[in-house]
C-alpha cells in the first residue's frame, strides 16, 4: 500500500483505512517487534507493543505528508523505535550509562564488530535458506517451534494440522535440518 | 557424554532488514485469533483517544429526566430478546441432540474426515490407522507423538518368577521424568495377569533385591537406590524433539520381503522401565517385525481405553513361541502383553494397572538430591 492510497482510504473510510493497513502489514510489524524483543519480553508485551505500533501510526498518520512511495517503510520504522523503547524499558536494569565528565576521558570501544556483523548475517540467510529447502509444512514448523517457540498444539492450530502430525515432522524435518547444516559444517 | 541440545534459531534474532523480511514474507507470525484481539487492543487504544478529546469540551451538567415510556420500552424489548434466545436456543438444542447411534456414526465420521484432511497425502493419512497392520506398527514405533505426558503403574516380568513393579511419570515436552522400580517375588503369576491386587510381597535386601528410582530433571538422568541411598549418573536425558537415532535400522518383513526399514530410536520417556509400556520400539522389533507371524485379533476394552489386540508367534525370541499385545489404540502404547514358551506357559508378560495421559497424568515428581552424593 502506498501513501496516498492510505490516504484516500481515510478519506473513504477511516475504519475500513484501519483494517486494511493492519491486514496488510500485521505480519510485518509483528515479526520486526518479535525479533527485537524475542528474548526479553512476554508475549504478552510482544502484543502490546504491536498494537501501540498500529495506534501510532493510525494516530500519527501526517495527512498533509506528499510521500507517495510505499508506506511500509514508515511502519517498519514506527516498529523498529517502538520495539527499541519496549526493550529498554524492560531490560531497564541492564543499561550502561556513563556521565558527560566521563566520555572526554575514555576512549569507548565502539560495539560494533563488522566482520563479525557480516558473519553473521551471512549464517542466517544461509539457515533460513536451508529451512527453506525442507519445504512446508516443515520449515513453518521448524519456524514456529524454534523461533516463536510456540507448542505442538499450537502450531498445529496455526497451520490446520493435528499435533501428532506436527510432532513427527517437527522430529524429522530437525534431523534433515541438522544434517544439513553438518554438511556444511555449521553448528548452531 | 556428549550434551544434546534443542535447535537453537536464536542467531535469527535482532536480525538486519533481509532476516526480518523473509521471516514476515514466508512465515505466519500468529493466529487469527491473537491478530484479531492485537488489532481490537490498537483500536480500543484509539477510541480512549477519542473520547479524551470529548472530555475536555464538557462544562456543567443538567438534569436528565428519563420519560417513563421509554423505560416500559426498554423493558418489554428486553423481554421479548430473552424470550426469542431462550427459544431459539431450546430449537437448536434439540436439532443438535442425537441418538448414541447417531452420535457415534457422526463421531467416527469426523474422525475419517479428520484424517483424511490431516494431510494431502493419502499414505500419511492412513500411516496410523489402527484396523491395518501397518498402522498398528507405525502407532506402535511413533507412540511418544500421540501423548505429552503419562503417568502410571505397571508389573513387567522376564522370567514369570520374579518382576518389576514400575510406577512412572514422564514429560516429553521437558524430558523429565521419574520412575520408581522395585523387584517383587511371583508367587502367582496367573494372578497378577488377571489383576489380583495382593499378588507379591517385597522381599527385603538380604535376598539381594533391588528398590530404586530413575529421574531426570529434563538435562540428566540419574538413578538412586533406595536401600544404599547413593545417587549415579545414568546419562543425558533424551528430548523427544531432538532424538537422535542410533544410526541403525530394523527391517520389518511382509511376504518375506522387507516391507520397511524403522529407525532404531533412544527412547525419549527418559523411563526405560516403562519403555515397553510407552515407547513399544524393543516389541515392535522383537515380535512384529514378520508381519506374516502375526493377526490383528480384534479389539477390547482394557482400562477403560480401547485396545487392539495383536497375537501372533515368534522363532527369534529365547524361551517365547506365542503372545498376545494390547496396543491402546488412540496412542499406541502397549496396556499388556503375554508371551508362552512352547509348552504353553507364561514366559514373560507386562501388565498395565494404571495409565493416564496429558492433563489427566500426575506431575513428574522432582528428587531433592545432596550433589556429594552424585557419583
Amino acid at each position: 500500500m502506498t501513501h496516498s492510497e492510505y490516504r484516500k482510504l481515510i478519506c473513504e473510510n477511516k475504519d475500513m483505512a484501519q483494517r486494511k493497513l493492519f491486514d496488510e502489514y500485521f505480519n510485518y510489524v509483528y515479526t520486526v517487534v518479535y525479533n527485537k524483543l524475542r528474548s526479553i519480553a512476554s508475549r504478552e508485551d510482544i502484543e502490546e507493543c504491536v498494537s501501540e505500533v498500529f495506534f501510532n501510526v493510525y494516530n500519527c498518520y501526517d495527512m498533509n505528508t506528499e510521500s507517495e512511495g510505499d508506506i511500509k517503510g514508515f511502519i517498519g520504522t514506527v516498529a523498529s523505535r517502538k520495539a527499541v523503547s519496549y526493550y529498554h524499558r524492560l531490560n531497564n536494569g541492564n543499561i550502561r550509562s556513563i556521565s558527560v565528565e566521563e566520555c572526554a576521558e575514555i576512549m569507548l570501544p565502539s560495539d560494533d564488530n563488522v566482520a563479525k556483523t557480516a558473519e553473521q548475517s551471512e549464517l542466517r540467510r544461509i539457515l533460513l535458506e536451508l529451512i527453506d529447502r525442507l519445504g512446508e509444512p516443515d520449515s513453518s514448523i521448524i519456524i514456529q517451534k524454534y523461533y516463536y517457540n510456540r507448542k505442538s498444539k499450537d502450531i498445529a492450530k496455526l497451520l490446520s494440522l493435528s499435533p501428532v502430525l506436527i510432532r513427527v515432522r517437527c522430529s524429522r524435518a530437525t534431523k534433515r535440518l541438522r544434517k544439513m547444516l553438518s554438511d556444511m559444517d555449521i553448528t548452531l | 557424554m556428549k550434551k544434546k541440545t534443542k535447535l537453537d534459531l536464536s542467531i535469527l534474532e535482532n536480525g538486519d532488514e533481509q532476516t526480518v523480511e523473509i521471516l514476515s514474507e514466508r512465515y505466519k507470525a500468529t493466529d487469527e485469533k491473537e491478530k484479531e484481539r492485537i488489532f481490537q487492543q490498537s483500536i480500543n487504544r484509539c477510541s480512549t483517544e477519542e473520547f479524551s478529546d470529548i472530555a475536555e469540551s464538557v462544562k456543567g451538567v443538567e438534569p436528565y429526566r428519563r420519560h417513563g415510556w421509554f423505560s416500559r420500552k426498554v423493558t418489554a424489548i428486553v423481554c421479548m430478546l430473552s424470550v426469542s434466545v431462550i427459544t431459539v436456543g431450546a430449537i437448536m438444542l434439540n436439532s443438535f441432540r442425537k441418538t448414541p447411534h447417531e452420535f457415534a456414526s457422526s463421531s467416527e465420521s469426523t474422525e475419517t474426515t479428520i484424517n483424511s484432511t490431516i494431510s494431502g497425502n493419502e499414505t500419511e493419512a492412513t500411516e496410523y490407522d489402527m484396523s491395518t497392520k501397518q498402522g498398528v506398527l507405525f502407532r506402535m514405533l511413533d507412540s511418544i507423538y500421540f501423548y505429552d505426558r503419562a503417568s502410571g503403574e505397571l508389573i513387567q516380568s522376564s522370567n514369570a518368577i520374579s518382576c518389576n513393579m514400575v510406577e512412572f511419570e514422564t514429560d516429553l515436552e521437558t524430558a523429565e521424568s521419574y520412575s520408581h522400580i522395585r523387584q517383587c517375588w511371583l508367587y502367582n503369576p496367573a494372578e497378577v495377569i488377571e489383576g489380583a491386587k495382593e499378588e507379591a510381597e517385597l522381599i527385603t535386601d538380604e535376598y539381594g533385591t533391588y528398590d530404586f528410582i530413575n529421574y531426570s530433571d529434563g538435562t540428566h538422568l540419574k538413578t538412586q537406590n533406595l536401600l544404599s541411598g547413593k545417587t549415579s549418573y545414568l546419562s543425558s536425558a533424551i528430548n523427544r524433539d531432538i532424538q537422535e537415532g542410533f544410526n541403525s535400522v530394523r527391517e520389518i518383513y511382509s511376504g518375506g520381503e522387507i516391507f520397511i526399514e524403522a529407525e532404531n530410536k533412544p527412547s525419549p520417556t527418559n523411563c526405560p522401565y516403562a519403555d515397553d509400556c510407552l515407547f513399544p520400539q524393543r516389541l515392535v522389533f522383537s515380535y512384529l517385525s514378520d508381519m506374516d507371524l502375526w493377526e490383528i485379533e480384534g479389539s477390547e476394552s482394557y482400562l477403560d481405553r480401547e485396545c487392539i489386540v495383536v497375537s501372533g508367534r515368534t522363532d527369534e525370541e529365547e524361551d517365547i513361541t506365542d503372545f498376545t499385545i494390547y496396543a491402546d489404540k488412540e496412542t499406541g502404547v502397549v496396556l499388556k502383553f503375554i508371551a508362552c514358551n512352547d509348552k504353553g506357559e507364561l514366559s514373560q508378560f507386562l501388565i498395565v494397572r494404571e495409565i493416564k495421559f496429558d492433563n489427566d497424568s500426575d506431575d513428574v515428581r522432582k528428587v531433592d538430591e545432596d550433589e556429594e552424593e552424585i557419583q
